[in-house]
């Protein structure tokens, strides 16, 4: 078994007295492929948000790359560039930008070699998610199918190692919500990027390799 | 879109600033800074006046203090500041202009004209050429003998001299002879010619439209001759020596004549400054105050308008945060933004206050025949140095604290 990306040990968090998550273990694994699940107020988004370092844990350990996190601003922001992307429901992408100009934001915030890098990286997230004809067209005026293949080119623009997603179908019709799907499973394998995905639609859990569930704080394997 | 562009413009993706907000925030700048610079400019006019203080001792008198000095000067009315060649320069409306020299405020020399009193006639700094940016082009100055020995001496400038003693005289040499409301006499004698400076051209059309003759002297200053010595203009002309040009003298009789300087209406104005209190400061004190508020008012809205703005782009923050930006980088964009709305702002506001103290200034030369030049560097330096910094200071508290929250609860926000 290979050393997982991300790994959290114990880990513990409360809010107001009520343990949201309670000794949490889970690894994540290159290519891994993640899904979720649970109830609303379960824990998946405190969860989905001390993975992608959003949140602090009250107790236990989080590892990335086999480093514990680091607790310098500066350290956190370059693994958020670096090692994460985030899609989240509500695309959140900038408006008055163009398609493009969104894609290249987090390159705003990377080194000059990453920038050179992920400039051409988001000509060819444009052309392979067949955004070549809106590339210059203003966020607002796109459908919620187009923002979300936004979202997830500007999560992809770093070549990280981990997206984080929450709900990211969670806006979308059917059709869209299964075109979204297709292409982060095969973004998934080609790539070999790692996607954690949280989700409480089953239909959605079903595209994932892993399928996880929370039930009272724990964490577990959903059948 | 070219590439290496791509970036710089994601960066600015402030330009998704809500545009309505951006333009309240510029026009509560501008109107901020156009308070503030008038204000500048009104209190910057009524401190230099109030350098020297004024007092009204028999409502027909005004104590002049500078220094240690002490000068009384009657039928004064109203205070205003010219700035020109010399640095202050006092007229009233009626009466007698008095100047203060060059730079300093203890070194002066002054005229009284109504009585010619020569013990008047104060030496002045050495610096007088310089400070009037004159020269000497005829004859010579006046020196030390020429006040003890009581000598009446007196230079004159070329383009005054050619206007009284016509285009051929020579100047040196020629007469003088002015009365005093009493008519006392004196007889001065042109010893020197000043070459003429754009100032004092600009100034002998104004003067001289409305009294009717500018001298100047060495000690000083210009010896203004208006208002009621205007009626005695005319007689010192007629009482020159030397080569008077008639029909220079008929040209200033008739513009005598045309003028607001009749015995009755001089008899008016003295009644009028019988009654007239010193009012000019304490307008401006009430200007002062207003604008002030109105300041304070535009500057926090501005501050409110950026909170709110700052407040609707949380999730920017949010998503900017989740894609490695620093506390840091999220500061740097929205200070720029704010830098660049006062920008705009300064670029509307400094011609506009411009104007409006131009308006003013027109309108106090011609009500008190004060002129004002607005174009102070120090009085638009300041509001700009003033509301630049207050805005970017208090705009960096809410700035950083949202970029310093964490980012689920910038999304709450949002």
């Amino acid at each position: 078994m290979p050393n997982p990306l991300l790994k959290l040990t114990q880990i513990v968090k409360s809010y107001k007295g009520r343990t949201i998550l309670d000794k949490i273990d889970l690894g994540i694994y290159s290519a891994d492929f993640v899904s979720i699940m649970g109830v609303s107020g379960a824990g998946k988004s405190t969860l989905l948000n001390i993975l992608a370092l959003f949140e602090k844990q009250d107790a236990g350990l989080y590892y990335i790359n086999g480093s514990v996190i680091p607790t310098r601003e500066f350290d956190i922001c370059r693994i958020r560039n670096n090692t994460f992307g985030f899609i989240f429901q509500s695309y959140n992408l900038l408006s008055g930008l163009t398609t493009a100009q969104n894609i290249a934001l987090p390159l705003q915030y990377s080194d000059e070699k990453h920038q050179q890098e992920g400039l051409k990286r988001t000509k060819e997230l444009i052309e392979r998610l067949d955004m070549k004809h809106i590339e210059n067209e203003r966020v607002d005026n796109l459908s919620g199918g187009e923002k979300q293949r936004v979202a997830i080119a500007r999560a992809l623009v770093n070549n990280p190692q981990v997206i984080f997603a929450d709900e990211p179908t969670g806006n979308l019709d059917a059709v869209s919500r299964n075109t979204v799907l297709s292409l982060l499973k095969g973004l998934n394998h080609s790539m070999g990027v790692a996607i954690v995905m949280v989700t409480h639609d089953p239909v959605v859990a079903d595209f994932t390799a892993r399928k996880l569930q929370i039930v009272e704080g724990k964490l577990g394997d959903r059948q | 879109m070219n590439q290496l562009n791509l970036i710089k413009s994601s960066a600015f993706s402030r330009l998704n600033i809500n545009f309505t907000r951006a333009f309240l925030i510029v026009f509560s700048i501008a109107i901020a800074l156009i308070c503030l610079t008038i204000n500048g400019f009104v209190s910057y006019s009524v401190d230099e006046a109030n350098l020297i203080q004024f007092s009204n001792t028999d409502k027909n008198t005004v104590t002049l203090d500078v220094g240690d000095s002490q000068i009384n000067y009657k039928n004064v009315d109203t205070i205003g500041t010219y700035f020109s060649g010399c640095k202050y320069n006092f007229f009233n409306k009626y009466d007698i202009g008095v100047a203060l020299i060059g730079q300093h405020y203890y070194t002066f020399a002054a005229v009284e004209v109504g009585k010619l009193q020569k013990k008047m006639l104060l030496p002045s700094v050495d610096q007088y050429g310089a400070t009037e940016k004159t020269r000497l082009i005829g004859g010579r100055l006046i020196d030390e003998n020429d006040v003890t020995l009581g000598k009446n001496s007196i230079l004159i400038h070329k383009t005054i001299g050619k206007y009284v003693f016509g285009e051929t005289s020579d100047l040196l040499g020629e007469k003088i002879k002015l009365y005093d409301k009493d008519y006392n006499t004196a007889v001065y004698e042109v010893v020197g010619v000043l070459e003429d400076t754009p100032d004092i051209k600009r100034t002998v059309n104004i003067l001289t439209r409305n009294s009717g003759l500018f001298l100047s002297n060495n000690y000083t200053l210009p010896i203004v001759l208006s208002g009621k010595y205007a009626e005695k203009v005319s007689d010192i002309l007629l009482f020159f020596d030397g080569s008077i040009n008639i029909s220079t003298i008929e040209k200033m009789r008739t513009s005598l004549a045309n003028s607001r300087f009749e015995n009755t209406m001089i008899t008016n104005v003295e009644e009028q400054i019988l009654e007239r209190n010193y009012s000019a400061p304490n307008s401006s004190e009430i200007a002062d105050i207003s604008l002030n508020i109105i300041t304070v008012i535009l500057c926090l809205t501005s501050v409110i308008i950026i909170f709110f703005s700052i407040k609707e782009r949380a999730s920017e923050i949010a998503v900017r945060k989740s894609f490695g930006a620093t506390t840091y980088d999220i500061l740097v964009m929205f200070l720029s933004e704010i830098i660049a709305c006062i920008f705009i702002a300064i670029c509307y506001a400094l011609p506009i206050s411009t104007m409006i103290m131009a308006v003013i200034s027109k309108s106090v030369s011609a009500r008190l025949y004060i002129t004002i030049f607005p174009l102070n560097l120090d009085i638009f330096l300041f509001p700009i140095a003033v509301i630049s910094l207050t805005v970017c200071v208090l705009s960096i508290i809410p700035i950083t604290a949202f970029a310093k929250s964490k980012i689920v609860n910038c999304l709450k926000v949002s």
